[in-house]
């Protein structure tokens, strides 16, 4: 096993079906790759009605040290935390994680047609 | 043309409190977690293995499936809620679930602009009497 330097991990609780658009922002513009998202419910303070669950994504991002403070500004403004209240997000610090290599592509079968 | 500047507000002094349960206790744990001062909780659907084999007939007193939750709260209430939902889940019965909670390096959410000069005024008046 060959672990990577400490790393963070940033989760955000968003509103329901945005985890993918930001899963394909971060993949794309950003270079991560361990990237996890899955659906869940939510309440809270900002909730009109207490006790009112609503469907929420959660989603998180093992990030290098090195990249965790630009990548933790970059969820922010995407999901426009500054101008709406669209989720929350934390970081916490990892003991250890391991990367991930996404496995090599396989050549195109020049027979399969 | 004008350029928007954009700023994060950072909130420190956080916990995360963690708690894997049977399903259908995550509505108790949270009400738990609200009536202490928690402002809310999100939860999803697991599945568990443990040891509950060693529980119930053959296992099946232990239901596999799990709820998990996450609370966060600040590190004054952390305590606090974390004893809360202990209680409200019967963490101390055998098979129940288990919790844990750990210190986050920061949070960030949309705060109403109201709140941080009303934070500001308040930094402001204690600076003013040191």
């Amino acid at each position: 096993m060959k672990p990577a330097n400490r790393a963070k991990l940033i989760t955000c609780f968003l509103d329901k079906d945005s985890a993918p658009a930001l899963a394909d922002y971060l993949h794309n513009d950003c270079d991560l790759h361990s990237i996890h998202f899955a659906h869940a419910r939510g309440q809270s303070s900002s909730n009109h009605t207490a006790h009112t669950w609503k469907e929420r994504d959660i989603i998180q991002v093992v990030v290098s040290r090195e990249r965790a403070k630009e990548i933790f500004e970059k969820i922010y403004l995407f999901q426009e935390l500054d101008r709406r209240p669209n989720g929350f997000m934390f970081q916490e610090d990892l003991m250890m994680a391991t990367p991930f290599i996404p496995p090599p592509q396989q050549p195109e079968d020049p027979q399969s047609d | 043309m004008s350029k928007e500047t954009r700023s994060i507000t950072v909130l420190t002094d956080v916990h995360l409190i963690t708690c894997v349960v049977q399903r259908g206790l995550a509505d108790t744990i949270t009400r738990a977690a609200k009536r202490a001062g928690a402002q809310g909780a999100t939860v999803f659907f697991a599945r568990g293995m443990g040891i509950k084999e060693r529980l119930g007939l053959l296992g099946v007193a232990i239901d596999a499936e799990k709820e998990v939750v996450h609370i966060v709260v600040s590190a004054e209430q952390a305590d606090r809620v974390f004893e809360a939902t202990y209680l409200a889940g019967k963490l101390d019965t055998p098979g129940m679930g288990i919790m844990y909670m750990t210190r986050l390096d920061k949070a960030a959410t949309f705060v109403p602009q109201q709140v941080i000069d009303n934070l500001d005024a308040a930094q402001q008046a204690q600076d003013n009497e040191a």
